[in-house]
């Protein structure tokens, strides 16, 4: 870590578009955790969150001087929103969002879902098929609307909602499977 | 189960997790920034260069026309770093005793003077404690180029004359944006930015105006110095 004290993402912004090495550091020890936590859990492995990441950071820093201070946060929600847009660039390079059309019944799985922690959780979307966890993470956990979804991955706004429906029909089915795996020992 | 319910649930779990690092994970963070930094940096390399070569082409340019000003003022007359001064004072007699010891040669060479062309150069009273400019304020060289032309029309065309050149020395020159100040043959000499051609008296009382053209003629009015015979 530097030792140097950000008091404002401006500043910091500032002067990572000036180049300021050690600035561009810290700005990337604040955010990598955050970010790499984010690629992982919409590319699913490791690896390939790994390389978005650098791609994306770099793109961030490279573009830095671009970013409009708007308060508190928006620093990082400019930085999650590089990633993200990254990230799907990723799977469509791959042809990863291939959409499954499958129709199932929503379970009532609350009770189940208590039992998880955090990371059961994380790891449950992570473990989704693509389509399913991408539009799940940009709807629920982004928040982006399904308009939105629909001009980003190239898909209609219906295909966003059943895709949607289906993925969390998905993880009822793991939620119930792993409270029975509980239940087993 | 309400969807709603299910959706709050998973992005309340989520989010709990943002900034954490993920557990039992190979990522190396460090090698990461490693891969960023070494692209970064090499735009910043190029930054770098781009505003360095920026600065330097400025430079350059300012330099080029620095110079290229320079070469100008001093290719418009070959003698512009021969700048005459006159001796001080106490040689100037010497110097008048020299080119100009009696009357007869003062009017002799006013004479030939006026067959030329009607006109003459001036040497008066030594003008140069009084009007001494500062050292830091000389070498205006266009108060050089034009002054410059005296010494060579008085030799040229004059010949029969044989006035002894001083030697060339830099001269008390003195420059602003709105005129040039020189002394030469112990006279001071005014030149208007507006007006380079015409070099002035700054005394105006003694009323020279010293034309150069070209064709490096110096024109002058009706004498007044010692080489003039008028008023004798």
């Amino acid at each position: 870590m530097t030792n140097r004290t950000i008091f404002s993402e401006e500043i910091l912004a500032a002067w990572c578009a000036k180049g300021d090495r050690k600035s561009q550091k810290y700005l990337y020890e604040t955010y990598a955790n955050q970010m790499f936590r984010l690629l992982l859990r919409y590319l699913g492995n490791e690896h390939d969150a790994d390389d978005v990441l650098v791609v994306a950071f770099t793109k961030v820093l490279k573009n830095i001087g671009d970013f409009s201070f708007r308060g508190k946060g928006s620093l990082g929600a400019w930085i999650k929103k590089i990633m993200v847009n990254e990230a799907l660039m990723f799977l469509r390079a791959k042809k990863q969002t291939e959409l499954l059309d499958e129709n199932e019944q929503i379970a009532d799985v609350l009770d189940a879902g208590s039992k998880l922690d955090a990371e059961d959780v994380y790891n449950l979307v992570k473990d989704l098929p693509t389509g399913y966890r991408t539009v799940f993470n940009l709807f629920i956990i982004e928040g982006y609307s399904h308009k939105e979804i629909a001009e980003m991955m190239g898909i209609s706004e219906n295909t966003s909602k059943s895709q949607l429906k289906k993925a969390r029909k998905k993880l009822q089915e793991k939620i119930i499977k792993t409270k029975a795996g509980y239940e087993l020992g | 189960m309400n969807s709603d319910k299910l959706d709050k649930y998973f992005k309340e779990q989520i989010d709990s997790l943002k900034t954490l690092p993920v557990p039992g994970t190979k990522w190396n963070r460090e090698a990461s920034w490693d891969k960023i930094d070494q692209q970064v940096g090499d735009r910043r390399k190029v930054v770098f260069w781009w505003y360095l070569s920026g600065a330097a082409a400025i430079v350059i340019i300012f330099l080029s026309f620095w110079f290229s000003r320079f070469d100008s003022t001093s290719n418009k007359n070959p003698m512009a770093e021969q700048i005459l001064e006159l001796p001080a004072e106490n040689e100037v007699g010497h110097f008048a005793e020299n080119i100009i010891s009696s009357e007869a040669v003062a009017e002799k060479e006013n004479k030939i003077i006026e067959d030329i062309a009607d006109k003459s150069i001036v040497v008066g009273k030594n003008h140069e404690a009084e009007n001494q400019v500062p050292k830091n304020k000389r070498h205006s060289l266009v108060v050089i180029n034009h002054l410059a032309y005296l010494p060579e029309q008085l030799s040229i065309n004059q010949s029969e004359i044989q006035f002894q050149k001083p030697e060339p020395k830099k001269s008390n020159t003195e420059s602003s944006s709105e005129q040039e100040i020189a002394i030469a043959f112990n006279r001071t000499y005014i030149i208007r930015s507006k007006n380079k051609d015409v070099a002035k008296e700054k005394n105006n009382g003694v009323e020279l105006k010293l034309r150069i053209d070209l064709a490096m003629r110096s024109e002058a009015d009706p004498p007044s110095g010692i080489l003039s015979n008028r008023g004798r």
